[in-house]
């Protein structure tokens, strides 16, 4: 559960959910709300992402061909959609890792020495 | 993404939060409700996420499309014998189907250029159930007893003698009620049409004669031309479209009937159109047209015996009989089209047999059955819209050759033809609903295929099945059958113009050349001026009143002596002035008695000659010579007998595929006085000579040593007249000899391309019997007993549905048959033999598959 403290992440910064997700997804395919457990475990509680905003963000980056999506079945024996990282994905989340370290980095150095 | 399918993700989300919660100890009412909470206004969440997935899908769908369209090219590229035959096939088939429909369109279905085509009449009168022209006395009357017509107009067709810089020229024109443009209802490009008080010297010119003699002059108008020697002033000209009979008249001027023309109900000379009241139907015109005819028969018993009267709707009546000889163009084409498309359908076939491997593949690493099935729709949709391309090229190429090579004036407004757009849609459909259709067929089938069998099979795929097997084997059988239809059709009018070719037409035609003469009535006013100007110009050249091959002329009843002098007992006989040389020029034999000579003169014995067809009318089994006959001219009182001195052979007047007229044959100077009036004091001359150029010298020379003013006009051989009479029957015989070629062609290449592919589709099967011990001759015999099968079936059907069909092309057809045995025969063979040559070619390279092959892998 998340505590006072914790932001919510589009307030952080915009994209950034972007590049999480597509890490979620580049162990394999998930459905939905595993991906939305992924996030919160890799998290522990220092950020927070709504369900709600989860969602938009799927759709969109489908649309940007970085994941695909297909009905499959869970372990459990449900259906549900499967989001799958595509080549395009792969690419644009290592682009989107480098970004973040040389970003991250500036931050810090300037947050910092300041 | 449809929204159903973002409710079930969303669910399945609140569902799964809701668990997590629940087995943390919340409780479940209120597990449920958070975890609907943490998805926010769920509605507002649906309502995006629904927008996005629909805009991904349709960019999805795009370029799916796309790299279909990709796909497909280079699957034509791999493939391009395949693609190119295919796609040839498809745009021979519909570029040829387009250009005769088009050229149907512009001949038949267009309508005219009147004010109102479903109006317009055309009422001549019949007489022994043919339709001929109406006198002036019964025109007149007509007028007067009709009630059906708004305008009932007549036209007399004349030659007139145009006097105009450079040299005088011979036009034809007619002379026209003043009505007579009412009727069509068409403007004059240039100042105004006849009207009722304009006195008997105006003339209305056509847009050609403005252009060609005029330069197109816009001041003409009031102008004063010199036609037949007599001053004429120009009050308009109409537009080039304006021919409302075909008949491309140069000029009109106005008819001006006299009295005793008025009163004249035998002399038929009018060609008679009208206008439909708006209330009137052509029935009722009919009826009203043959109840004045009645009125008249027994009015002048003498002049209309027998006559009546009838009223066609002028458009299809023009049209005639081009309706029915592009019909069987129309009939030909299709069976070329269908061919085709039975063609691309086996192609296609066996195409996906092959490909069948190569589908499985994509099958079994996830691409869906949709997507499959869309992927083969493209490839056909592609194939046919790029032969439809091409397509249009062919029609229009061969729109182009057909009104080049048909001949002139035989086909009314085929000049007019362009590619039209709902024939070109049409053949498009009809294209693409076969391409599809072959290519969806078997699509469906792979889908529905298991895609592990289909890789095992060695890559025969589902192809090789006996079902398979049926449906191209009958493939085969209706495109032989098709290819058999057609070839007995063309078939039998190539053998109607070969019959024609060689017919007699009862004269020596080897260089002999004629030339038209006319003395204008200005200049020569009485029966004794023309006469003596003819026999002057007789003196150098042979005449006669009706060039030969140019069709009957007039004709007269002649009556027998021993018959009752009434027209009950006269036959209907042409007419011809000679001069007394025109037998031995035309090599036309005199079968007994003699020919004329420079004796038979006026004022001694009135003598004729008859052709063998009327001694046998008149005197069946008797004698002729010294018989005599009543003819054209004299009273009850005295009959002006003519006593016949001789019998000419038969000449066929009507040219080669007309009918044998009997006819008769008067000296100049023994002519009937009104006898010049009937032929509108025109005469032909005649020369032979081996050199063209000579005759026509020598015919000017005539004419100039009589009159150096005097226009020759016409100038042709008897080769070229006959040529131009056979042109009608020649041009079917080469369109259907045509399309037959290629519809041969096709047949056998979609035969060779069956049994090639059951050739490719056995090659391990024919290994392993080769393996066993069967010869190479087992195995030849083997391919074609398959090969031959369907195509003996085809041939027995088609021989069959041809025989009942046939009989459609009767009227077209001149001597042989529908059924003429020798045709069906020829075709026959041909076709077999083309059938069988297509057969061994593939079968042969079966024979050549060595036993080895039954170890190899695949076929």
């Amino acid at each position: 559960m998340p505590n006072q403290d914790s932001l919510g992440i589009v307030e952080v910064m915009y994209g950034t959910l972007d590049a999480l997700i597509l890490k979620a997804l580049k162990l394999g395919p998930r459905h939905g709300y595993a991906v939305a457990r992924w996030l919160e475990q890799a998290a522990a509680g220092a950020v927070v992402i709504e369900d709600g905003s989860l969602y938009p963000a799927l759709y969109r980056l489908e649309q940007r061909k970085w994941i695909e999506a297909d009905w499959g079945v869970t372990e459990l024996g449900r259906r549900a959609r499967f989001y799958r990282l595509t080549r395009k994905g792969r690419r644009q989340l290592a682009v989107a890792t480098r970004e973040w370290t040389v970003f991250a980095a500036f931050v810090s150095r300037v947050l910092e020495t300041a | 993404m449809r929204p159903k399918e973002v409710d079930a993700e969303l669910a399945f989300h609140i569902e799964m939060r809701a668990r997590e919660l629940m087995a943390r100890g919340v409780p479940e009412d209120e597990a449920w409700r958070q975890a609907r909470a943490r998805l926010g206004d769920p509605a507002n969440l649906k309502a995006r996420l629904v927008a996005i997935g629909q805009s991904t899908h349709r960019r999805e769908r795009l370029s799916e499309l796309w790299s279909d369209v990709r796909f497909a090219l280079r699957q034509m590229v791999a493939a391009p014998t395949f693609a190119a035959i295919a796609i040839g096939t498809l745009a021979i088939g519909i570029g040829g189907t387009t250009a005769i429909f088009s050229a149907v369109k512009a001949v038949v279905l267009a309508p005219f250029p009147w004010a109102h085509p479903d109006r317009t009449v055309f009422v001549p009168e019949r007489w022994h159930e043919l339709d001929g022209s109406v006198s002036v006395g019964n025109y007149v009357d007509w007028r007067a007893m009709t009630s059906s017509f708004t305008e009932l107009a007549a036209e007399k067709f004349a030659g007139f003698t145009l006097d105009a810089a450079p040299a005088p020229e011979r036009v034809t024109g007619g002379q026209v009620t003043d009505n007579f443009f009412a009727v069509f209802g068409q403007r004059p490009i240039l100042g105004r049409t006849l009207r009722s008080d304009d006195d008997e010297h105006v003339v209305v010119l056509s847009e050609g004669l403005w252009r060609s003699r005029f330069g197109a002059d816009s001041g003409i108008l009031g102008r004063t031309i010199t036609i037949n020697v007599t001053p004429f002033t120009v009050i308009g000209v109409m537009p080039a479209a304006f021919d409302p009979t075909l008949s491309e008249e140069q000029l009109w001027v106005p008819a001006v009937f006299t009295p005793a023309q008025r009163a004249e109900h035998d002399e038929h000379s009018l060609q008679v159109v009208g206008l439909l009241t708006p209330t009137a139907t052509l029935d009722a015109a009919q009826r009203d047209v043959r109840h004045a005819a009645e009125l008249l028969a027994a009015r002048y018993p003498r002049a209309d015996v027998d006559r009546s009267a009838a009223a066609y709707l002028l458009g299809p009546y023009l049209i005639g009989s081009a309706h029915d000889q592009l019909l069987f163009v129309l009939g030909a084409v299709s069976l070329v089209f269908l061919i085709a498309c039975v063609n691309v359908a086996n192609l296609l076939l066996a195409r996906s047999s092959v490909r069948a491997r190569e589908i499985a593949i994509r099958a079994a690493i996830g691409a869906g059955r949709g997507r499959l099935v869309r992927q083969l729709l493209t490839e056909g949709a592609v194939m046919s819209l790029l032969a439809s391309i091409l397509g249009v090229i062919v029609a229009a190429v061969l729109i182009r050759v057909l009104v080049a090579a048909a001949p002139a004036g035989v086909i009314p407004r085929l000049e007019q033809t362009h590619i039209d757009i709902g024939v070109l849609a049409f053949a498009l459909a009809v294209a693409a609903v076969a391409t599809v259709a072959s290519g969806l067929l078997p699509a469906l089938r792979l889908a529905r295929q298991d895609p592990h069998e289909t890789l095992r099979g060695e890559g025969r795929g589902i192809g090789a099945g006996r079902s398979r097997e049926k449906l191209r084997g009958a493939l085969v059988t209706i495109e032989v059958t098709l290819a058999l239809m057609l070839l007995v059709g063309s078939g039998l009018l190539v053998r109607s113009a070969m019959v024609l070719q060689r017919t007699q037409t009862g004269f020596d035609k080897t260089g002999i050349s004629a030339a038209g003469v006319s003395l204008p009535a200005a200049t020569y006013r009485d029966p004794a001026s023309v006469r003596h100007a003819f026999e002057q110009i007789a003196e150098r050249v042979t005449l006669v009143s009706t060039r030969p091959l140019s069709g009957p002329g007039g004709d007269n009843g002649l009556i027998p002596e021993g018959r009752p002098l009434g027209p009950q007992s006269a036959i209907a006989t042409n007419m011809r002035i000679v001069s007394p040389d025109y037998f031995t020029t035309m090599r036309i034999p005199i079968r007994q008695g003699r020919a004329f000579t420079s004796q038979d003169v006026r004022g001694a014995t009135r003598v004729m000659i008859v052709s063998a067809r009327f001694a046998e009318m008149a005197w069946p089994g008797g004698d002729a010579i010294g018989r005599r006959v009543v003819c054209c001219e004299g009273t009850e009182t005295d009959p002006m007998w003519k006593t016949v001195i001789g019998v000419a052979g038969d000449v066929r007047s009507r040219g080669p595929a007309g009918q044998i007229d009997p006819e008769f044959y008067l000296p100049i100077d023994q002519a009937p006085d009104a006898a010049w009036t009937w032929i509108g004091q025109s005469m032909t001359m005649v020369v032979r000579s081996p050199s063209p150029g000579d005759a026509a010298s020598t015919m000017r020379a005539a004419v100039r040593s009589l009159d150096p003013t005097l226009p020759v006009s016409n100038i042709q051989t008897a080769d070229q007249a006959f040529r131009t009479a056979l042109a009608p029957a020649r041009f079917n015989a080469l369109l259907l000899g045509a399309l037959a070629a290629i519809g041969l062609l096709l047949s056998a290449a979609g035969i060779f391309g069956v049994i090639a592919y059951f050739v490719a589709l056995r090659t391990h099967e024919i290994g392993v019997r080769r393996a066993l011990g069967a010869t190479a001759n087992d195995v030849l015999w083997l391919m074609t007993r398959q090969g031959l099968r369907p195509v003996l079936l085809g041939l027995t059907v088609g021989t069959v549905v041809s025989l009942l069909s046939a009989r459609l092309l009767r009227s077209a057809l001149y001597g042989v048959t529908p059924w003429d045995p020798m045709t069906f025969v020829a075709v026959g063979v041909v076709l077999g033999g083309v059938a069988v040559a297509a057969i061994l070619v593939p079968a042969r390279r079966a024979m050549r598959i060595q036993p080895t092959r039954a170890l190899q892998f695949g076929g």
